[in-house]
């Protein structure tokens, strides 16, 4: 699996396609089955969120997904470098947020972070 | 030669670009792009005025339309988070022309300057919603950094003031 990181509007998918020369990302809100055999899928920090609240284990998927597509690509914004937010529920979904990033990174071949569309490799 | 500086808020980008412009040579231009609104914007003007003062910049202030700057050998421009908010809400500015017209711009001062130090800023990690209006500029801002970055000869990311070369 190779993940990839940056802030929103960075160009990570762009860095995708024309680096890690993928055709299409799947959406976060894909079924599982769809992610099966996708190439990559994006916006993984809303299916974070999504998890959240429909109250499925994200870990537990992410596990089975790198064993049905161990060669997938994860995309994912980079969260929590701002304020705390007031809300309860948006400082748990940080805070997730964060700690799957370092689970996927854990778990990743290789980790790019995107920055001004450049994508740096930090694993 | 086209340098573009990014980084979050207060990370220490604008003096680490400051010296870079310094370093090039030739006569040296700030180009200012925050409009002095009120008592904070104007506080902010008088840190950055005193932080540059005695390396030798002369200051031409421009809040939008960069493509009309009559200037030459070495300038920085300060910075493209407060000009790209210009060219979309100022009465004056470009509206829904503005990453064309920042291109554009861009474009034109890298032809008459000899040295371009451009400085950016990261608002997009903080994982909150907005409306469709600050998405847009978010949007905007990070299309502008894409294409400036693939253009430029070095790119930095300052962290905690230390220089991160991307490029």
């Amino acid at each position: 699996m190779i993940f990839i990181i940056g802030g929103r509007f960075a160009g990570k998918e762009k860095f995708a396609k024309n680096t890690l020369l993928i055709d299409s990302a799947a959406g976060y809100d894909a079924d599982y089955e769809t992610l099966r055999t996708a190439e990559a899928v994006r916006d993984f920090h809303l299916r974070v969120r999504a998890a959240i609240n429909s109250g499925c284990d994200i870990k537990t998927e992410i596990d089975s997904l790198l064993r049905d597509n161990p060669n997938v690509i994860i995309i994912s914004d980079e969260l929590g470098c701002g304020v705390v937010p007031i809300d309860k529920t948006d400082r748990e979904y940080r805070e997730l947020s964060g700690r799957i990033n370092c689970y996927l990174s854990e778990r990743a071949d290789k980790v790019f972070r995107v920055v001004c569309g450049i994508g740096v490799r930090i694993k | 030669m086209l340098v573009l500086v990014t980084g979050g808020s207060g990370s220490g980008k604008s003096e680490f670009a400051e010296n870079i412009a310094a370093g090039l040579g030739g006569s040296l231009t700030y180009i200012a792009a925050m409009k002095p609104i009120d008592d904070e914007t104007v506080k902010r003007i008088e840190r950055h005025r005193k932080m540059r003062s005695g390396k030798g910049f002369s200051t031409v202030e421009c809040y939008t339309g960069i493509k009309n700057l009559d200037i030459s050998a070495t300038a920085l421009l300060e910075c493209m988070s407060n000009l790209t908010a210009n060219e979309m809400y100022l009465p004056e500015g470009a509206g829904e022309n503005t990453v064309e017209e920042i291109l554009s711009g861009i474009n034109h001062l890298r032809a008459v300057c000899d040295n371009l130090v451009i400085v950016t800023n990261e608002i997009d990690s903080d994982g909150m919603d907005y409306s469709d209006e600050t998405v847009s500029y978010m949007k905007n801002l990070g299309m502008i950094n894409c294409k400036t970055a693939e253009f430029a000869d070095e790119v930095y990311e300052v962290v905690c003031g230390v220089p991160v070369r991307i490029k």
